[in-house]
């Protein structure tokens, strides 16, 4: 295979006010023609950088590439002057980023946006019809409608459909993604994963693939680069690298991600997060998390080593090593007792919640309509349980959740909490009742106060709740938290922005327990994080479980979480329930179209030798996208997305139907209850 | 859109009707009209008589809110509130202290108003933004800072400086135009030239700083790396691109001060002797006429609130993700 | 006593400022977050130069808010019934003793021996001789220009030792303070600071403050002698008249924002926080008054309030009095026209916040809503209030010319740059220009303005550089 882009030692650095940040420090791939490359690594990396340095659009005036070279053909790209550095853009290299919601000019059409990139020596006309081509090709449906349409009028797929239209229009020979799907649901990530692969097929371009997610990398990949902390540690073939990965933190990762294999025993972590850039390295930057780490590693940084295509960079396959290559065996985590089963009484009891967001408008703000963010849904958690909420964004889990804590008032429904109405009290009365319910939300960055001390956090809620009501008494509890967390004792006295985002989930996480709840909601506590730091907190959440019988409520969209975390699972989609049931009956034997699409979208790793056996994904993959709750389908609301819609999906809202004990579902596939 | 225009209309009432009680307090409460006539007509030697004629003759001899004394409806009507406040809402202004219509008097004076602030307004902004524009393509040479720098000592210096200086160097020392003065027609030119110059130059530092700001927030977005990407050229990426979303926050600023503009420039009308609305103004002040700044502030607040509407309306322009409802 | 201290309105406000100033000052050395983007300011050259000019105009400012009524020596008056002279004077009035008092009697140059315009002189003869009269003070000991020239010369070279020895003296001051730390001595110190290569920019400052002793300086040593920029038509010393506006140009700039400053923050955070009716009644009032463009609703009220003041005119007992409420009233109306901005700035900064994870994670620790108000959304918008309240500053200053030229500024009477502005103004026509009262103003203003806008700029990108404020 020839070498269509060859970049050979590429470093880059950033002025920071935290000093110089070498964010790529000497990274060399070859990509040949066709192929298509995952650059995989953890946020951090320096991976989305590397792939910015390629077409000298790095931010300015802070960064600026120190060194090496990116060949394209006998063109080095890095000493190419910027005028001709435009014929290259778009035209030989084409990009696609990760938001599509702000990765499109929001004041221009689509078709503008497009045609920009084809000749301007081309008629108008026949620029028009040369991106009416690409939108359709993309699956654009209507593509004459939507060359006029704006970003804004597009859904979150569709403008990733229409990114990839314009990276391609100019048919390049190399198109790199920047974490293409990262921002996307899983079924419309499978849809966008799909028409890349098929896309590339058809024109025969290379692709360099820049993810963080190992089954996404696994789905698109020839290859698989690795990059931690800038440099590439691991370089093989997608089955060498998916049957034996060699370096001990390519193997962590396979470990840390969450699933149901991997129920009832604790997560592999990686201990401590990926190290600043700003810091000098003598020794093997992974070093200080490695746990097969010895003096070597410490003090000479390992060479790269390549051997019949699969290279890495670690002392355990190096020559002058002296130490025997162990063979891989996981280390055996310890495994933990489940909550008993099936008697817990229920300690929260929601029937047929309804969250409608009012649409006012006119003179006098009249309401013509509803957002129904959540509408009629009914769960009930034991003490000591995980009830897993499972949805894509937009179908009202959120809501859910902060209704059940009455941060938004419900519409309509009932929350119980150990029998008493929670949506019947009073602001005053709720607020002594409020220390039983806690919540942990997604962004941990945004779940702190930042101009608070760590201990005044901790204390708000003591205070609020007259728990402790001397000082040393707060004190000496929230020192007993920080520990229960696994913090240090001088996170007291610091701010929130002195930690990493896995430190600020635990920090979170304390301030709940620091009330006593006895139920957590937990709104995507993990999915912000890296997987080796999601490992970290999934475990703790259950160690605090089993240590102090908390009850979940556990939010999320990643059903790997859920099959890792969960006793009971409730699927939503569109303000509703439609599928409910113990976790290992739901995710084995799914009843609900929806259900079964949300579980084959998911990007899968078939490990071991049957390297071949891609999980045929475009097969239950739901077509078009999640519609509005304001004005949700007639009838099942799913029926248009369902490749087994019937005439009657189409006017009647399915009942419930029994499958088995605790297992339900809303579709007309099944035989209604009686009742 | 014409709904929408009537329902903001409508919506402005409940603001015009606060600005009148406003005003109505400030003139007529704070100071009652028996101590606006002794005021007018010298604190030492009135007599209890001259103070009632004053208010018949100004009319300002009625109750401030109910007429007893008068018959049905009237009762209402003929009183201070409804011939000085309520009166406005419709836009009749009624006369000055003086005894002018102060109607017939904006009507006539609106024009060389507009003649000073509409190309004030139209090239000022023009210039302030292509100024902008420069910088920001050549940000990070020393042409941006010296253009910052520069940007930053004129908007120190007071208006009134560029006024007197402009006015001694181009018509008194070099004799380009005349000092002062207006005439209608083409030959108002000579007249106008200074004043706009003027007028452009002393908001060059304060708007160019303002504008820069807006180009530069936009310029890190993904949407400028994008574009970026496509190759396209830095010019094409800032004229296209940039400019397009930087207008949203510039029009913000702009469109709502453009039916403000027939109010007419204070400073400039009175240097440049241009009998503008704000000359009209200022002679008010100076001969302490409240009938006209009564009429004038009242106006102003009209002019505000349209000037609100046409900012929304502008945004559909530049922004499809707005939409009128 | 030999005097009676006079406590003005608008003094005490100006030592509550000191006060709160001082206060933030020792909070702000507490909390890592306010002490971190007030180091990058230190840090910043250009700032630090900038606040020094400030320092000086604020310290004048100050040393003439200080005021007192001196003791009449009249006889016969009894030990019991001290009897008081009716001006107020300030401590700055003092100090500027010669200044104040070498009153000409019209227009002279800077630096002039003799009168700007001539006189009619009656000579021993009898004859009328049109002549350009001596001053009464302006180089009283000076013969001829050389002589004049000469002296001036000397004066000049003594202020510059005076400054030298000073300066000298404050370098080595700043030098043995930085050296008190362990591991520094005193060469490698000095060595240091000549470079510039001090965390805190002292190379720059002490150059900038090198320049501002000089100033003073030469007005110490020339101010006595001369008119060093001139005498106005009643022949006041226009140097003395442009150091008396400093205060009242500290007094707008400040104290105009800080006047209505809790009323705009109780009202932006209570709008932005509950939302609701009390939304939109607040959003209702600012509306309204934001409707009346701000110049109009200025006349509206200073008018109304000339009107009130002169049908009052018994109860307000001395000049220095008037001059003070008028000059309050305008900080309260230029206050009123420019609550609003940042009312709506906060009330949409409260309304992001009140969104926000932590607000949402404090009430469901059943934190009452006082208390997130004050714990979480005040602590979290003050860095708008502080950027709002120096960029204010100079466009308020600026505002003062343009209304005390139209007529609804500060006190005709008082001491202002609007003033001279005003009063020199109409002598352009003369020929020669009588220009000097213009670029007394001119130059005290553009510092002070072009001071704080530096000085705003760096607070700004330290604190929150994506603020949006025009």
């Amino acid at each position: 295979m020839t070498a269509l882009l060859r970049i050979d030692g590429l470093k880059v650095c950033f002025n920071t006010a935290g000093g110089i940040l070498r964010a790529v420090d000497g990274v060399s791939l070859d990509i040949g023609q066709g192929e298509s490359v995952a650059l995989l690594g953890e946020s951090g990396s320096g991976k989305s950088v590397a792939a910015l340095a390629l077409l000298q659009l790095l931010p300015q005036p802070a960064g600026r590439v120190v060194a090496g070279r990116v060949l394209l053909g006998e063109r080095d790209l890095l000493r190419t002057p910027e005028r001709e550095m435009r014929a290259v853009r778009g035209r030989r290299i084409a990009m696609i980023f990760q938001e599509p919601q702000t990765s499109l000019n929001p004041v221009m059409t689509v078709g503008e946006q497009i045609s920009e990139i084809l000749p301007v020596s081309w008629t108008r006309r026949k620029r028009r019809e040369r991106v009416m081509h690409w939108l359709d090709a993309v699956g654009i449906g209507d593509p004459a409608r939507r060359y006029r349409e704006y970003p804004h009028q597009l859904s979150g797929g569709m403008k990733q459909r229409a990114m990839i239209a314009l990276a391609l229009a100019a048919e390049p020979e190399l198109l790199i993604a920047d974490e293409p799907t990262t921002a996307l649901d899983v079924t419309i990530q499978a849809q966008v994963l799909d028409l890349l692969k098929d896309m590339q097929r058809r024109s025969g371009m290379a692709l360099l693939f820049i993810t963080h997610d190992l089954a996404v990398a696994y789905q698109v990949a020839d290859r698989i680069a690795v990059m931690y902390a800038g440099e590439i540690v691991e370089l093989a073939s997608r089955e060498a690298f998916f049957s034996g990965a060699r370096h001990p933190y390519a193997q962590k990762l396979f470990r840390a991600v969450p699933g149901r294999g991997k129920r009832g025993g604790m997560l592999e972590v990686i201990p401590g997060g990926v190290p600043a850039l700003t810091r000098e390295f003598r020794g093997c930057r992974f070093a200080d998390r490695c746990d097969r780490a010895w003096a070597l590693c410490q003090t000479v940084a390992p060479q790269w080593r390549m051997e019949s295509g699969h290279g890495v960079r670690c002392h355990l396959y190096g020559a002058d090593s002296g130490r025997p290559v162990p063979s891989v065996t996981p280390s055996v985590p310890a495994v933990v007792r489940d909550a008993e089963e099936g008697v817990a009484q229920p300690l929260l009891e929601v029937r047929d919640l309804k969250v409608h967001f009012p649409i006012h408008r006119g003179l006098l703000r009249r309401v013509v309509g509803h957002v129904r963010a959540v509408d009629g849904v009914s769960l009930s958690i034991g003490a000591g349980r995980t009830l897993a909420l499972v949805g894509e964004s937009g179908c009202g889990k959120t809501t859910v959740g902060k209704a059940i804590l009455q941060l938004i008032t419900p519409t309509g429904g009932t929350v119980q909490f150990e029998g008493a109405r929670l949506d019947r009290m009073s602001r005053s009365r709720l607020r002594p009742v409020r220390r039983h319910l806690q919540v942990i939300f997604q962004d941990p960055y945004a779940s702190l106060d930042p101009r608070m001390l760590i201990s005044e956090i901790l204390e708000e809620g003591m205070r609020a709740q007259g728990i402790e009501a001397t000082a040393a008494g707060r004190r000496r509890r929230v020192l007993a938290l920080l520990e229960q967390v696994g913090l240090a004792a001088e996170s007291l006295g610091c701010y929130p922005h002195e930690f990493s985002g896995g430190q600020r989930q635990r920090i979170c996480i304390a301030r709940a327990l620091s009330v006593d709840p006895r139920l957590i909601i937990c709104d995507e506590p993990t999915s912000a994080l890296d997987v080796s730091v999601q490992a970290q907190i999934l475990n703790l959440l259950r160690r605090l479980q089993q240590e102090l019988a908390l009850s979940y409520l556990f939010i999320t969209h990643n059903l790997g979480v859920v099959e890792y975390l969960a006793h009971d699972v409730a699927v939503m989609y569109l303000g509703r329930l439609i599928e409910a049931g113990p976790v290992h009956e739901v995710l084995d034997r799914p009843g609900h179209p929806y259900t079964q699409a949300l579980l084959a979208a998911v990007p899968a790793i078939a490990t071991g030798s049957s390297a071949a056996s891609v999980v045929a994904s475009g097969a239950g993959v739901p077509r078009g996208e999640t519609p509005s709750p304001v004005n949700p389908p007639p009838g099942c609301h799913y029926h248009p997305r369902c490749p087994q819609a019937m005439p009657k999906c189409r006017t009647e809202y399915p009942g419930t139907s029994r499958i088995s004990a605790g297992h339900w579902v809303r579709c007309h596939l099944f035989a209604p209850d009686t009742t | 859109m014409i709904r929408y225009i009537i329902r903001r209309l409508l919506y402005a009432i409940p603001i015009l009707v606060g600005v009148n009680v406003l005003t109505f307090a400030l003139f007529f409460f704070v100071n009652t009209p028996n101590d606006m006539a002794r005021f007018h007509l010298g604190i030492k030697r009135v007599t209890p008589q001259a103070i009632t004629e004053w208010k018949i003759e100004h009319g300002y001899n009625d109750p401030l809110f109910y007429n007893a004394r008068a018959p049905g409806i009237d009762k209402l009507t003929r009183t201070i509130f409804f011939q000085h406040s309520v009166k406005l809402l419709v836009f009749d202004f009624g006369q000055s202290d003086s005894g002018r219509d102060i109607g017939y008097d904006i009507r006539q004076r609106m024009w060389p108003s507009l003649a000073i602030q509409v190309p004030t307004f139209v090239v000022g902004l023009a210039v302030y933004i292509s100024v902008a524009l420069m910088t920001v393509f050549f940000r990070g040479t020393y042409l941006d800072l010296g253009g910052v720098i520069l940007a930053v000592v004129m908007m120190s210096i007071s208006m009134l400086f560029y006024v007197i200086g402009g006015q001694y160097l181009f018509s008194k020392v070099l004799r380009l135009v005349p000092i002062s003065g207006y005439d209608t027609g083409l030959s108002a030119f000579k007249f106008v030239v200074l004043p706009v110059v003027l007028g452009i130059v002393s908001g060059i530092g304060a708007s160019m700083r303002l504008y820069r700001t807006f180009f530069l927030e936009e310029a890190p977005r993904d949407y400028v790396r994008t574009a970026r990407a496509k190759g396209l050229s830095e010019i094409r990426v800032l004229f296209r691109h940039v400019l397009k979303n930087a207008m949203i926050p510039i029009l913000t600023g702009v469109v709502v001060v453009i039916p403000t503009l027939f109010i007419g420039g204070l400073i400039m009308e009175s240097f440049f002797g241009i009998p503008g609305l704000g000359a009209y103004t200022i002679d008010a002040v100076r001969s302490q006429d409240f009938g006209i700044v009564h009429a004038m502030v009242y106006l102003g607040a009209v002019l505000y609130i349209v000037g609100l509407i046409m900012t929304d309306l502008a945004y559909t322009l530049v922004d499809p993700r707005v939409r009128l409802e | 006593m030999a005097f009676k201290f006079v406590l003005l309105p608008t003094d005490a406000l100006l030592y509550l400022l000191v006060v709160v100033a001082v206060i933030y000052g020792m909070y702000a050395a507490r909390h890592e977050h306010l002490r971190a983007p007030w180091r990058q300011v230190r840090r910043n050259p250009v700032a630090m130069a900038a606040l020094v000019v400030l320092a000086a105009y604020v310290a004048t400012g100050l040393l003439d808010s200080i005021h007192f009524r001196m003791r009449l020596d009249v006889p016969g008056a009894g030990h019991h019934q001290a009897i008081y002279a009716p001006q107020v004077r300030s401590v700055l009035d003092v100090l500027c003793g010669p200044l104040r008092k070498h009153v000409e009697r019209t227009y002279s140059a800077p630096f002039a021996l003799r009168s700007f315009t001539p006189q009619m002189v009656r000579l021993p003869g009898g004859q009328r001789v049109l002549e350009y009269p001596r001053l009464q003070y302006g180089g009283a000991g000076i013969r001829t220009s050389t002589d004049r020239a000469r002296d001036i010369a000397l004066r000049c070279l003594r202020a510059t030792g005076e400054t030298l020895a000073l300066w000298v003296a404050l370098v080595c001051a700043v030098v043995w303070w930085r050296v008190r730390h362990p591991g520094e001595f005193m060469r490698t110190a000095f060595v240091r600071l000549a470079r510039g290569a001090t965390d805190t920019p002292w190379r720059t400052i002490l150059v900038t403050l090198a320049v501002v002793i000089l100033l003073v300086a030469a007005i110490v040593n020339l101010g006595g002698e001369y008119h060093i920029l001139g005498t106005d038509q009643v022949g006041q010393d226009v140097l003395y008249e442009a150091i008396k506006s400093i205060r009242t140009g500290l007094v707008i700039g400040t104290l105009s924002t800080l006047v209505m400053l809790p009323f705009a923050v109780a009202m932006g955070v209570m709008a932005g926080y509950f939302g609701g009716w009390v939304d939109d009644l607040i959003q209702y009032l600012y509306t309204t008054l934001n409707s009346i463009p701000s110049v109009l609703l200025i006349i509206a009220v200073i008018l109304s309030l000339q009107l009130y003041m002169a049908n009052h005119a018994a109860s307000i007992d001395n000049i220095a009095q008037r001059q003070d409420i008028r000059l309050l009233a305008l900080c309260v109306v230029l206050g009123v026209t420019s609550w609003t901005g940042l009312c709506r700035l906060l009330r949409g900064e409260a309304m992001k916040l009140r969104n926000m994870d932590y607000i949402q994670a404090a009430t469901a620790l059943g934190v009452r809503s006082r208390s997130i108000m004050t714990r979480h959304i005040l602590p979290n918008v003050m860095h708008i209030v502080l950027i709002s309240v120096v960029l204010d500053f100079s466009g308020l200053v600026l505002a003062e010319a343009i209304l005390s030229y139209i007529g609804v500024g500060v006190d005709p009477s008082m001491n202002s740059w609007g003033n001279m502005i005003n009063g020199a103004r109409l002598e352009l026509a003369r020929d020669p220009v009588v220009w000097w009262s213009l670029a007394a103003a001119f130059l005290f203003m553009v510092t002070l303005v072009l001071a704080a806008n530096l000085f705003a700029d760096a607070v700004r990108d330290a604190f929150d550089p994506r603020l949006r404020t025009s």
